[in-house]
């Protein structure tokens, strides 16, 4: 079961690597690819459930978040939602849903993940490890 | 000794050639003698087909690309596949290719594959090496919401999407 968030919702995406930016610290397309071991869609999670330190410090290593408008990334055709097991446990992880893998369909995959990148905002760029 | 010089208006527009080198590693010196050639020797024959004179930033996306194999933030190394097509690729690109790259970059993909981009203002080229011969390899090009993506192995086809990518 999952539950559709509303446009209103402020998405977070966490930077996972250094080279998901570019010299000037602008997230680049390849940080919305879709993994096609996550079969359930693009990992995100809702910033008004995320305590934004601890989300990041689970992450062996990370390097901050951006933000997306739930809004504009269903403008581009894509879907958001909230599995029930993520929002009974609190964890605040969310999906956007739609996404192909590059083998399913490069030229949507490519063009989505730079639709993502453009939209999105940068809110954190502190490095975080757990070493 | 062999010697050989480039003039470096041509094909390299002003850049200074680098050298890939393969299989048996020549003795190799190079010199600039005037502003505008560049003269590479070696003591020893090598095998003409593993010398391969390209431009710079080419020859830095192929040690990028060996660079990631101790890269501590891929959690994910790049397959053995995945390096030796970009390779390939690459090498063959820059036959013909009259033009200096601008911004280029270079990550691990999904499944151990690489992502290698070029950008220049609002224009972006993408080639995706897949990770093994189940996963697709592939060019990608945009320029504001126009978009277009090629499935074939082809530094040829890579070279004139660079050419465009410098238009």
């Amino acid at each position: 079961m999952q539950i559709e968030l509303p446009c209103t919702e402020i998405l977070l995406r966490a930077i996972l690597k250094k080279k998901f930016m570019d010299s000037e610290g602008r997230l680049l397309p390849d940080a919305f690819i879709r993994d096609p071991q996550h079969s359930d869609g693009l990992s995100i999670n809702i910033l008004r459930q995320t305590d934004l330190n601890a989300w990041l410090r689970n992450f062996s290593k990370s390097f901050g978040a951006d933000t997306l408008h739930a809004g504009k990334v269903r403008d581009i055709g894509l879907d958001v939602v909230q599995p029930v097991e993520d929002r009974e446990n609190g964890s605040g992880h969310a999906l956007i849903l739609g996404i192909p893998t590059q083998d399913q369909d490069p030229l949507r995959a490519e063009s989505l993940a730079s639709a993502l990148a453009k939209m999105s905002r940068p809110l954190d760029r502190q490095t975080r490890s757990q070493k | 000794m062999i010697s050989i010089a480039y003039d470096l208006q041509t094909p390299f527009m002003g850049r200074e050639p680098a050298i890939y080198r393969s299989g048996n590693n020549p003795k190799l010196t190079t010199t600039r003698p005037s502003g505008n050639s560049y003269e590479i020797s070696w003591k020893e024959q090598p095998q003409a087909s593993t010398l391969i004179l390209i431009p710079l930033s080419i020859s830095e996306l192929l040690e990028a690309i060996n660079a990631l194999d101790l890269d501590e933030d891929e959690d994910v190394k790049p397959t053995e596949y995945a390096k030796t097509l970009a390779r390939k690729l690459l090498t063959m690109a820059p036959v013909g290719l009259n033009a200096h790259f601008s911004k280029s970059r270079v990550t691990v993909g999904p499944s151990g594959g690489l992502r290698l981009s070029w950008s220049n203002f609002d224009k972006e080229v993408r080639l995706i090496c897949g990770g093994s011969y189940a996963n697709k390899t592939y060019l990608y090009r945009e320029q504001g919401d126009w978009t277009s993506v090629s499935e074939q192995k082809d530094g040829y086809q890579l070279a004139e999407w660079l050419r465009w990518l410098e238009a």
